[in-house]
């Protein structure tokens, strides 16, 4: 077997695997250094193309702040069992300073969600994490996953999924009072929501995919440390949503919960992508068979081209853009948050999408238009919105 | 997690076929042509076809009546003289149907009989045009030459025709310029020995046993673009149009992103973008046909009688997922559109949202930075970036490890074992498609020599070794300086004294 690529040249251990993101062979000991290496340089901020400007300097974001109350979002499955174990490691190795917590949700699956909550429960203890379970029963009026598609079939089910799923995030990380939840989002999930995103057409979208961390969001002009100190408590803000994952390969969380023996639950999810999300995830795979690089390679351009929205200049269609000469190019107004009137949470319009979608079925309607789009138009507004689509943003 | 990420939208699927209307939609005649949902005749479809021209050629409209934006700041006075026009020609329809369309459309002269309205004449668009064809078959697997076929294709325009051979990019060279792939940092070095003829040159760099077939396309097409633009440059046009169209443009966006270009993105499959910064005049590139389907375009080619060559992929003997990125690319984006015909449409109007950074650095009179392999825009400190997340060196990976301060950092860029002289580093100044490339070297065949005992050398094309020089000097300049802004003498002065002059 050939000698880790990643060792000492002088006396390299024995590579055990080939790394997927690069193919190097690679020993046990350099593949757990890389893979949590890359996610702590993510988390420092070293991995955001988005943050960096053409003139390369842009400042660099951190991810998180010094005290900050971290929520990890966990399902039981690989993803969110190998990021609180991250979590727990780096926070610890590097003093990142954060009060951990994981935060679970319910969706009431029968025979896929009972198995995944006992390891929750398992990896709570295992990490010496405090643990808030919160049940989509309880949160939405009876509402389980499996009455839903009682209700409206199997098709477009992952929807209502979704949608019942981030609020309940908001919700928990409400009760929890915590600033932060991240998300066990991986590379994959991410270069697969960047190719759909352009082959739907949804620019403005892609912004927000590509995104490390969404929400938290605060006026531009109050966007400075010390003001947030004194100023976070006065105003409206969703709850800051990252992906550490960002840049990780689902293949390399597999090996890794595999080697160090992590305890999780891999039962995928019982109701299935749709078939769009399924065209751009198999496109995904093959890309990655023709060079492993490309998943990254994807999330990169996907970042590139949603900076580019915010250029000056004409447009790559021949669109007059806006101009250097209007001093102080203003971004798009704002949607103005309200308040959902039904649940108090954050929302562009007078009901929140849970709470719509919760109406739908009490109404018995299958289907329901999920929210006003923005129109297509509106498009510097659409990338700096931070509506409804916000809180449902990838 | 679980159930990926649904998007709340995502139960809307693509609109799927709709059965097209019986008649033309502006007449009662049976349609030839179903564009989209629309059914047109042929009297009808070629007025929608014009216009797209039409809308796909202003730029370049504007561009001629205007001229250069530096010689209007310069003093020059406006649409006094129209801009020479460079035109890639492939030979295959796309190229013979932009052809046809600029004869006759923008170079109708005032005697011409077939103008519909005589009280009308309008001037030709464009001084003058020119045709370039580039013969490739010095790229293995791109078959015999063909000029003399696409010469007689041509032979009965007006336009003078030439031709020119890929391997050309690598002249004028008086001394060899290359670079070892043994290096991550892409060391370069500049050997006055007699340099190699370009043929060998091509073959030492476009070689199969060094890049994959993705590496090669895109090594390719980086090649003959920059010949493209370098022709036009010195034939004194001041525009070069391509022919791409709507279902290329979207198959270059996807396979695009996919190997790391979204940064010139924008430039790469707009409608036309300014070439010129580092190239050292201004060139627009523009593709008008870029919002035209290719079904369009073929049935336009077919009712003209327009001939043109069967172009061919280039024989690799090996299935699409095998054959490259863009192969594979195309098979999808083609597959799509046969099940949900929106699909090339919806791309193109993403891709045409984008903006460029090269008409942002125009807008804020600042200094492009252009990547000496491909010439578009480049992103500085992508190298660093992609250590930061994909680390494949000791040292990047050490330069991580937590230090005895509580706030771990990387070291400085330069931290890397591997420079000993940055100054002759290929690598920080390509943008990061490039480098992906050239840092992506094949492993050699087994059995044969190990990195360490043969070294991988390649020629470089001369071209990369000027742009390389150049921007090592921008970055000398502004050693210290804070900030890019670099408005030159001239235009300088005159933005200074702008608002005190009065019209001539
Ligand atoms: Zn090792
Ligand atoms: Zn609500
Ligand atoms: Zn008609
Ligand atoms: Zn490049």
């Amino acid at each position: 077997m050939a000698p880790c690529a990643l060792c000492p040249a002088d006396n390299p251990a024995r590579a055990i695997l080939r790394r997927p993101k690069t193919l190097q062979p690679v020993c046990k000991q350099c593949f757990f250094d890389v893979f949590e290496t890359e996610i702590h340089n993510t988390i420092m901020g070293f991995g955001q193309a988005e943050g960096s400007s053409a003139d390369g300097k842009g400042k660099r974001k951190e991810l998180f702040r010094r005290g900050e109350k971290v929520a990890i979002g966990a399902s039981g499955g690989k993803d969110s069992t190998v990021l609180a174990h991250i979590m727990t490691l780096l926070n610890d190795r590097y003093d990142y300073g954060l009060d951990l917590c994981l935060l679970s949700i319910d969706e009431g699956i029968s025979g896929y969600r009972d198995a995944s909550l006992d390891t929750v429960k398992r990896n709570a203890v295992q990490y010496d994490l405090p643990l808030k379970i919160l049940s989509y029963h309880e949160l939405y009026g009876g509402w389980t996953m499996d009455r839903v598609v009682g209700e409206i079939g199997k098709k477009g089910n992952c929807t209502y999924c979704g949608v019942f799923r981030r609020q309940a995030l908001d919700r928990g990380a409400h009760l929890l009072t915590v600033d932060h939840v991240v998300t066990g989002h991986n590379a994959d999930d991410v270069a697969e929501t960047v190719l759909m995103n352009v082959l739907r057409g949804d620019i403005a979208r892609l912004e927000r995919c590509t995104a490390i961390t969404t929400g938290g969001d605060l006026p531009p002009e109050l966007d400075d440390p010390e003001d947030t100190k004194t100023l976070e408590g006065l105003l409206p803000r969703t709850i800051k949503r990252s992906k550490p994952f960002k840049y990780t390969y689902e293949k390399e969380i597999v090996m890794y919960a595999y080697f160090k023996k992590l305890d999780y639950h891999s039962t995928e999810c019982i109701y299935s992508p749709t078939a769009y999300r399924g065209h751009a995830r198999a496109l995904v795979k093959d890309l990655e068979s023709i060079r492993p690089s490309a998943i990254v390679d994807i999330i990169y351009s996907g970042e590139a081209m949603a900076s580019s929205i915010k250029l000056l200049g004409r447009r790559a269609g021949g669109d007059p853009g806006p101009t250097n000469e209007k001093k102080g190019y203003t971004r798009a107004p704002r949607n103005s948050q309200q308040k959902c009137t039904r649940c108090n949470s954050l929302s562009s319009q007078p009901l929140c999408q849970a709470c719509m979608l919760l109406e739908s079925l009490n109404k018995g309607v299958a289907k329901v238009e999920l929210g006003a789009e923005p129109s297509k138009e509106k498009l510097v507004g659409e990338a700096n919105g931070s509506g409804a689509m916000e809180k449902l943003a990838v | 997690m679980s159930c990926g990420q649904p998007a709340p939208d995502e139960t809307q699927e693509l609109p799927a076929a709709v059965a097209p209307a019986a008649t033309c939609v502006r007449c009662s005649l049976p349609p030839g042509i179903v564009v989209r949902t629309t059914s047109y005749c042929w009297e009808h479809f070629h007025d929608h076809f014009t216009f797209a021209y039409r809308k796909g050629i202003d730029g370049a409209r504007t561009r001629s009546r205007s001229g250069r934006p530096q010689d209007v700041l310069n003093g020059a006075k406006r649409g006094t003289k129209r801009s020479k026009v460079m035109l890639a020609f492939s030979g295959g329809a796309s190229s013979r149907v932009l052809l046809d369309l600029l004869q006759k459309n923008s170079f109708t002269r005032p005697d011409d009989p077939s103008l519909s309205n005589p009280r009308f004449k309008p001037p030709p668009t464009f001084e003058s045009l020119e045709i370039l064809y580039v013969d490739e078959s010095g790229v293995p697997g791109f078959g015999p030459d063909r000029t003399e076929e696409v010469r007689a294709l041509v032979a009965e325009t007006p336009f003078p025709f030439r031709s020119i051979k890929l391997e050309s990019i690598f002249t004028p060279s008086t001394t060899t310029f290359s670079t070892s792939y043994s290096t991550p940092s892409l060391l370069t070095s500049t050997s006055t020995s007699t340099p190699l003829d370009p043929l060998t040159s091509l073959l030492s760099f476009l070689s199969p046993s060094t890049h994959s077939p993705t590496s090669l396309a895109s090594l390719h097409s980086s090649l003959l673009h920059s010949l493209l633009r370098r022709e036009a440059l010195s034939s004194g046009c001041e525009i070069l149009l391509t022919g791409e169209t709507a279902n290329r443009v979207a198959i270059q966006t996807i396979a695009g992103m996919a190997e790391g270009r979204g940064f010139s993105m924008g430039e790469e499959v707009g409608c036309e973008w300014e070439a010129s910064e580092e190239e050292g005049g201004g060139l627009l590139v523009a593709r008008p046909l870029s919002s035209i389907l290719l079904k369009e375009v073929t049935y336009y080619a077919r009712i003209r009688e327009l001939e043109s060559l069967t172009m061919r992929r280039p024989e690799t003997g090996v299935e699409p997922k095998k054959a490259g990125i863009e192969a594979l690319v195309q098979d999808f984006v083609n597959g799509l559109e046969a099940n949900f015909p929106s699909t090339v449409s919806t791309i193109i109007r993403t891709a045409q949202k984008l903006g460029m950074r090269s008409a942002d650095e125009r807008e804020r009179k600042v200094e492009g930075i252009r990547c000496p392999l491909c010439g578009l825009p480049a992103q500085l400190g992508a190298e660093d970036w992609r250590k930061a997340i994909t680390i494949s060196t000791l040292s990047d990976l050490k330069s991580a490890a937590p230090s005895s301060s509580s706030t771990p950092s990387l070291p400085a860029p330069a931290a890397a074992a591997d420079l000993p002289s940055p100054e002759a580093a290929l690598a920080p100044l390509l943008c990061y498609s490039c480098l992906l490339i050239m840092q992506g070297t094949l492993p050699p065949p087994r059995g044969a020599p190990t990195p360490d005992e043969e070294e991988k050398v390649v020629v470089l094309p001369p071209y990369v070794e000027e742009m390389a020089r150049r921007r090592r000097r921008i970055a000398e300049e502004e050693e210290g300086v804070v900030g890019r802004r670099t408005v030159s003498g001239v235009e300088g002065v005159r933005r200074e004294v702008e608002g005190y002059l009065l019209d001539e």
